[in-house]
């Protein structure tokens, strides 16, 4: 089993050394603007700049592809429905479906979105260490910390859950393997067949997922671990001048895209 | 030199469980600081339950237990405890907090809130005291167990422990990690100082300690050096244990040739015995 979740590549290019916060941010700049892109000029300024960075940090494109690929079946399903079923100029006419010319750019618009979307999220956990992304996302959120919500411990669960992935998919894949061997058959029947199938899977995960999160929680306290006393960091996260000159560029050059090519024609 | 760890008649029952004989049951037992004790047993003698009373984990129902002369019940001192015992499971992946190696190893020193270039130079002296410097930006799932494990063992040393428990650390690995592991427990022992208190399952690494302690039923039935409580094959068999190899054979051998040594321990040994046994049958 292929996880791409929470991969991380170690690097040192600009893009892994920008603060993870810095990142964050942008990210959800980025992805708002994919949203209300409305040309494909702007498309293509976008998929410029995703050029770039995916240059910059080495990242190997195969690592991008096979989040893409996971996506491949959806975003055909998907760009066919918009193909045929939206409303306009004809285009061509198969049996008694008509595609129309809007529903070809919606189609196109789709699949743009959905790929960019999935190589900007990528980029960011394979730049970015798991513990590193779970640090910015608590300094985020730290405001929240006045409201009672334990900002520390979510940020804690989380870098667990990020590291416990690879762990629990492979322990899966054993389990599956151990009742396939044994006759389990989890291909054929109906739904409700196949359901009941993973029944002797979900079991044993999950008294192991117990017993390793209480197995762990020893381990933790042992460590001197207590969610309520501070913590101090090995990586240590302080705005460096590129950080401030990389955000400022692009807080002011992604809403620029976005308002420039809103206007063309294409 | 001093004690590292001290019980006074130490009874623990876990709680819920049904009354009678209590899972550790009046036990005494100094380990002295710089030692390296091996702890063995059956299954179920209580071993674990006794090395989780070495850093306050599990708290005595009657007795006490001291580390570094701290009653283990003082919770205002439970980070002096936890700083001072660090503890080793079977299972690294159950052990291993963050995804990468060096962050994981920082887990501790983060928690004692240390300043961060204290916490980078103690991650590089742990990483590189178990040989795993150069795999500081690994990811810890794709290492091999015997990998996996030193890191755990690192995310301990990083505390600066005087003593380090660690409970069948090899349990799990192939030889080779196993080989691995036991030399960096090793080191740690021998150039570091730290005090070690390992149970383990494998009679050739108990070989390596200095002090043998036979655990039976909550009980401590044996205690010695190694050559002194592998000698007593008899007795051990009865506790469900057997000795090394080269001392259960010369222990089989002096039925018919008692004029054999009684305290064979390694293999070398035991190839000396037998070749001044075959030279005094052939005469
Ligand atoms: N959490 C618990 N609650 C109740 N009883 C327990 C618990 N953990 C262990 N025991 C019991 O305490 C006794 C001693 O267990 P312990 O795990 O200390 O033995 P051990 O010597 O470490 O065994 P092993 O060689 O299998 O690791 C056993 O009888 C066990 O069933
Ligand atoms: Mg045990």
């Amino acid at each position: 089993m292929n996880v791409t979740l929470g991969q991380y590549f170690p690097g040192h290019s600009l893009t892994h050394r920008t603060d993870p916060r810095v990142k964050l941010v942008l990210e959800v700049l980025f992805i708002a603007e994919l949203f209300m892109v409305k040309r494909y000029a702007g498309f293509l300024l976008m998929g410029a700049l995703l050029a770039l960075v995916v240059h910059n940090s080495k990242i190997p494109l195969w690592a991008l592809w096979r989040g893409l690929r996971r996506l491949l079946l959806i975003l055909a399903f998907t760009s066919l429905l918009n193909l045929f079923y939206t409303d306009g100029r004809e285009l061509f006419t198969i049996w008694r479906l008509t595609a129309t010319w809007e529903g070809l750019h919606a189609a196109l618009f789709t699949i743009l979105r959905i790929s960019m979307l999935i190589v900007g999220t990528s980029l960011l956990t394979f730049t970015t260490s798991p513990i590193m992304l779970t640090d910015a996302l608590e300094r985020l959120l730290a405001p929240l910390k006045k409201l009672r919500v334990p900002v520390g411990e979510l940020a804690m669960m989380m870098t667990i859950a990020l590291r416990f992935i690879p762990v629990l998919s492979e322990e899966t894949a054993k389990i599956m393997s151990a009742q396939k061997a044994r006759g389990a058959d989890f291909e054929s029947g109906s739904v409700f067949q196949r359901a009941r199938a993973l029944i002797p899977i979900l079991v044993p995960l999950f008294v192991s997922a117990f017993r390793r999160a209480d197995e762990l929680a020893v381990a933790m306290e042992c460590r001197c671990y207590d969610s309520a006393m501070p913590r101090s960091r090995l990586k240590e996260m302080r705005m460096k001048r590129a950080d401030y000159l990389i955000l400022t560029g692009m807080l002011l050059l992604i809403p620029a895209i976005l308002m420039g090519t809103n206007r063309l024609w294409i | 030199m001093g004690e590292m760890i001290q019980t006074q008649r130490l009874t623990y029952t876990y709680p819920g469980s049904p009354a009678g004989d209590p899972v550790l049951n009046r036990i005494d037992l100094t380990v002295e600081k710089g030692s390296f004790v091996a702890i063995l047993g059956h299954n179920g003698s209580g071993k674990s339950t006794l090395a989780k009373q070495f850093n306050a984990v599990l708290l005595p129902t009657d007795g006490k237990v001291y580390v570094d002369r701290i009653d283990t019940v003082d919770e205002g001192r439970l980070f002096d405890i936890r700083q001072r015992v660090g503890m080793v499971f079977q299972n690294p992946d159950n052990q291993i907090v963050a995804t990468i190696v060096e962050e994981d190893v920082a887990f501790a020193p983060e928690n004692l809130n240390l300043p961060r270039e204290e916490t980078a130079a103690r991650v590089e002296y742990a990483l590189r005291t178990v040989d795993m410097w150069e795999y500081r930006e690994h990811q810890a799932h794709q290492l091999s167990g015997g990998q996996k494990q030193r890191v755990a063992i690192a995310g301990i040393i990083a505390m600066k422990p005087r003593c380090i428990v660690l409970d069948e650390p090899t349990a799990m690995l192939d030889p080779v990690g196993r080989r691995e592991t036991l030399a960096a427990v090793m080191r740690l022992n021998r150039e570091e100082g730290i005090t070690v208190i390992m149970i383990t399952h494998y009679m050739n690494e108990a070989v390596e300690a200095d002090r043998v302690i036979v655990m039976d039923r909550g009980r401590i039935a044996m205690d010695g050096p190694p050559r002194a409580v592998f000698a007593r094959a008899g007795e051990l068999e009865r506790l469900g244990l057997e000795a090394p190899q080269p001392a259960a054979l010369i222990h089989r051998l002096r039925r018919r040739f008692p004029q054999l040594p009684a305290d064979v321990l390694t293999e070398a040994e035991a190839v000396e015995a037998l070749s001044a046994l075959l030279a005094e049958v052939g005469r």
